[in-house]
């Protein structure tokens, strides 16, 4: 917005955002270096076992596998609610449009334990049995708000005159969704579901409450495996899940549609209230 | 009026489902008392709140009062003090950084905690470098300290602050700091006599943002600090998934919500008076 | 008499109880071109939005051929919009945003394409069907927002200050297209723009809309030369103004007393004849280009005659805009030939204008 020249900040802003950067990487570029060392009896040697290994790991494998299943259909779920929602909520009033505001912010709000808690007493007031379908119930539930705001924020920057143009030329309510909205929206639903997957492949809190026995995700497998202490493997599989979701993170800052969420999300805590 | 509940009904349902009903049901739970076998006896009473000002727990309280406060001073401070360095930047490296900053901020925390253990792991670069120095030290203790969990806790909620704060720096005048250069304002005094009043709302905002999700932290401590750090968290986390007494763990969340609702109005009125 | 074709009958609109609209009527004759003018906030585009369907009006009616098109939703009414910043649909080319409205009219393929092609001939683009509208320049795209509405075949056509967003060079000659398209084709235009010189040009007749309400219809000379309320007269065009106190009337002209006795005669409001009574406050008002300028001791030959000191002149290249404060009290503008200022500023001189010329109004009514 203000593109003039700005005023340099000072060498201790500055010097204090270096420290930052450093104080974020350092640990996890000890992380990668560890994957890639093995000491052996000579020193240090550069090896490639440790990543060996963990491909090797059929148990790794089906983690892998439940991450994905979990990010992938949660993150489906999640953008087709939470478009209709955002669609709903630019619309104007509908009964029941104030609740689902108000919810969508809750859920954003709350903290994760709590969150994590609840799910679980009522999954197990439902006698709910816990599985996979209960975590991506739990995923869908928190990337919904995500995928709200994400495409709320693309909407508030579409031309309201490009709906008016569609009804004007004879667009009914589905075509103006199908020819109009949703093909001007395409960016932010990828955003969307590039985040509420991303969300869902990184949570461990709310998954660790609501997993079944045994269908343990990756960031599930390797909180229990470090609480056994650290090894190189587990490095390797850490340095890969980091790359992994530094990938999908890249895909998604480059989509447009992400920016509007950056430009729209910054506002949100210095305006809310 | 019909698509808006055609489109958004879903979503609303979902939510009331998930969430609503849920946190009733917290609500419900933290008024109940715990079975003899660990389940839920639904006798209702307020025994569990009461349980709540007991020494040891108002203790826990405190310490993570303690621990969720200084993390989010310190990232707004730290925060505050990036963004205007990123805002700054030109305008070839401002994405870059941006991205730089996102990028551990939508990266798993359990990653980022073993990144951190991994530096001080028996065979980490920071015992090598201490024993190098021939400085003595507890290995055991290096592993897991409250040190640990304040740094673990700071460099996972930076983003929580710098990023919002970039945004308000993205529509924040620069003229204003021209012109108090032009008036003789040193840097120092400019940080705290233009940028921070000026934006004062948003970094209230990051405050709050840094706090709440720093009161219920289970992770960080739990992996960091070892058996000693007793927190919110950990409180809570221990009876719903060790002790079974759900409903004191439901009191316990409830109580903590209802600090993080004070907070949020405390700030509210801080904003609002000058 | 020409058959009205477009009827608004008593057409209010109101937001949460604030009027927007108050009792609009207008008649709107077929093949016209038809201008709403008016201040931002006026209503006037609001005013075209329930034309086109895209609001609904509090109350009122609005006939097209003597049927009533209001209850329609806007894809059954014969009418398409242009809007403001064209609205062109950014994903798609500049051929399928005009097929846009006969695809949803589910017109056979072969036919949409022929149509659409016409069209774009018509406004000469046929050579950039295939672009995406950001490709283009401001007036290509305004030009596409136009192909994209007559490509359905409206019968009236509504516009939305279509050529705000243009540079002056280009509205000046999209204005020319504009026009010349309207005759072409013999399509009823409504027009909404707050430009009142682009009003002047193109339309056949005015609306000066104001506060939600019309001032005045008329042909865009009667608009300038026989305002009929306060509103218009200082609205259009500029006018030069004096205070005073009605002091008699006489058939169609009056007699107005300033402020030091002096008296000049006018033509008091059309719109306000019966309201008029000696002794109330109005204000005078002369176009400033029909104020001759004379030398102090002259003869104004029955015309209102006011001397005064000529505190500045202004060079604006075809002419000269001369600042006269007059003894009465106030400052006249009058213009003069670029070679015509009589005297230096503070030189003395004297303003000569008919009373045909000049106008009372109620004071500040508007």
């Amino acid at each position: 917005m203000n593109e003039r020249r700005r005023v340099k900040a000072p060498w201790f802003a500055r010097a204090v955002l270096i420290l930052v950067l450093l104080a974020l990487y350092g640990p996890l570029l000890v992380l990668v270096a560890g994957s890639f060392l093995e000491s052996t009896a000579t020193g240090l040697v550069v090896t490639g076992r440790w990543f060996i290994e963990v491909f090797a790991d059929t148990v790794l494998g089906g983690a892998l596998l439940n991450s994905l299943i979990v990010a992938f259909c949660s993150a489906v779920c999640a953008t087709v609610l939470g478009t209709g929602a955002a669609i709903a909520l630019h619309r104007g009033p509908f009964p029941g449009r104030q609740v689902l505001r108000g919810l969508s912010f809750v859920s954003l709000a709350l903290p994760e334990i709590v969150f994590a808690l609840a799910l679980l007493s009522w999954f197990f007031l439902l006698h709910w049995h816990l599985s996979l379908v209960t975590v991506i119930a739990a995923h869908i539930t928190f990337s919904l708000s995500y995928v709200i705001l994400t495409v709320s924020a693309r909407l508030s920057t579409m031309d309201q005159s490009l709906e008016d143009a569609a009804r004007d030329l004879g667009a009914g309510e589905w075509h103006l969704l199908r020819r109009v909205i949703l093909p001007l929206l395409k960016p932010s639903l990828i955003a969307a579901f590039l985040l509420s997957f991303l969300l869902s492949f990184d949570d461990f809190l709310i998954t660790f409450f609501v997993n079944g026995v045994g269908r343990d995700t990756l960031p599930i497998k390797l909180y229990t495996s470090m609480k056994m202490g650290l090894t190189p493997k587990l490095n390797a599989l850490a340095t890969l899940m980091w790359l992994g979701s530094a990938l999908l993170i890249i895909l998604a800052f480059r989509s447009p549609g992400f920016r509007d969420v950056l430009k729209a999300g910054e506002d949100k805590p210095g305006e809310n209230e | 009026m019909k698509s808006g509940v055609r489109l958004g009904g879903p979503a609303l349902a979902w939510l009331c489902f998930f969430i609503l009903a849920p946190l009733g049901l917290v609500l419900l739970i933290s008024f109940a008392q715990r079975g003899i076998y660990g389940g839920i006896q639904w006798d209702f009473g307020a025994g569990n709140y009461s349980r709540l000002f007991s020494p040891e727990t108002l203790l826990i309280v405190w310490d993570s009062l303690r621990l969720a406060f200084f993390t989010a001073v310190v990232c707004v401070f730290l925060g505050l003090l990036s963004a205007w360095a990123m805002a700054t930047a030109s305008e070839r490296r401002r994405p870059w950084l941006l991205g730089l900053i996102a990028l551990p901020f939508l990266t798993n925390l359990i990653i980022r905690v073993y990144a951190v253990k991994s530096v001080v792991a028996a065979n980490g670069p920071l015992p090598f470098l201490l024993t190098l120095l021939g400085i003595e030290f507890d290995p055991f203790a290096l592993t897991a300290n409250s040190w640990l969990v304040a740094y673990g806790m700071v460099s996972s909620y930076l983003p929580f602050a710098v990023l919002p704060l970039y945004g308000a720096f993205e529509k924040f005048d620069f003229t204003l700091v021209e012109a108090a250069q032009d008036l003789g304002a040193g840097p120092w005094k400019i940080f705290g006599q233009v940028i921070v009043p000026a934006l004062r709302g948003p970094i209230l905002g990051a405050f709050l943002l840094v706090f709440i999700p720093c009161l219920g932290e289970y992770v960080i401590p739990d992996l960091l600090g070892g058996a000693k750090s007793m927190l919110l968290g950990n409180l809570i986390t221990d009876q719903f998934l060790k002790a079974r007494d759900w409903p004191f763990g439901a009191a316990v969340s409830v109580g903590m919500m209802g600090l993080l609702v004070l907070t949020g109005l405390l700030l509210r009125v801080l904003r609002r008076t000058k | 008499m020409v058959p009205m074709m477009l009827e608004i009958m008593g057409i209010r609109k109101s937001f949460e109880g604030h009027a927007v609209l108050e009792e609009i009527n207008l008649r709107v004759a077929e093949g016209e071109f038809f201008s709403l003018l008016g201040p931002s906030g006026c209503g006037k585009t609001t005013l075209l939005r329930i034309l086109a369907g895209l609001e609904t009006a509090t109350a009122g009616e609005i006939r097209l051929d003597g049927r009533r098109v209001d209850q329609l939703s806007p894809q059954a009414r014969p009418f398409n919009m242009v809007f403001q910043k064209y609205a062109l649909f950014p994903h798609l080319t500049v051929k399928e945003n005009i097929a846009f409205g006969l695809k949803l009219k589910k017109v056979p393929a072969a036919e949409i394409s022929k149509r659409c092609d016409r069209v774009l001939g018509m406004v000469g683009l046929s050579a950039l069907a295939s672009r995406r509208p950001e490709t283009l320049s401001g007036g290509q795209q305004q030009r596409v927002a136009v192909a994209r509405a007559l490509v359905n075949e409206p019968k009236v056509l509504l516009l939305d200050e279509p050529l705000s967003a243009l540079d002056q060079k280009m509205r000046e000659h999209m204005q020319t297209e504009l026009r010349a398209l309207q005759k072409s084709l013999g399509l009823t235009f409504i027009y909404v723009t707050h430009d009142q010189e682009e009003a002047m040009t193109l339309s056949d007749r005015i609306g000066v809309m104001n506060r939600g309400h019309l001032e005045q219809v008329s042909a865009p000379r009667e608009i300038y030369e026989q305002p009929r309320t306060h509103f218009t007269a200082q609205f259009v065009g500029r006018m030069s103004r004096l205070r005073g106190e009605l002091v008699s009337l006489d058939g169609g002209l009056a007699r107005l007393r300033l402020d030091n006795q002096v008296e000049i005669v006018g033509r008091p409001a059309a719109g306000a004849a019966a309201e008029l009574h000696t002794g109330m406050r109005m204000e005078a008002f002369i176009r400033p280009e029909k104020i001759q300028i004379l030398e102090e001791a002259a003869n104004g030959g029955g015309r209102n005659l006011l001397p005064g000191r000529l505190s500045e002149s202004v060079f604006k290249g075809n002419q000269t805009e001369v600042h006269v404060d007059v003894d009465t009290g106030g400052s006249l503008l009058a213009l003069a030939a670029a070679t015509g200022v009589p005297c230096a500023p503070g030189g003395r001189l004297a303003l000569a204008f008919s009373p045909e010329d000049t106008f009372f109004f109620g004071e500040s009514e508007g």
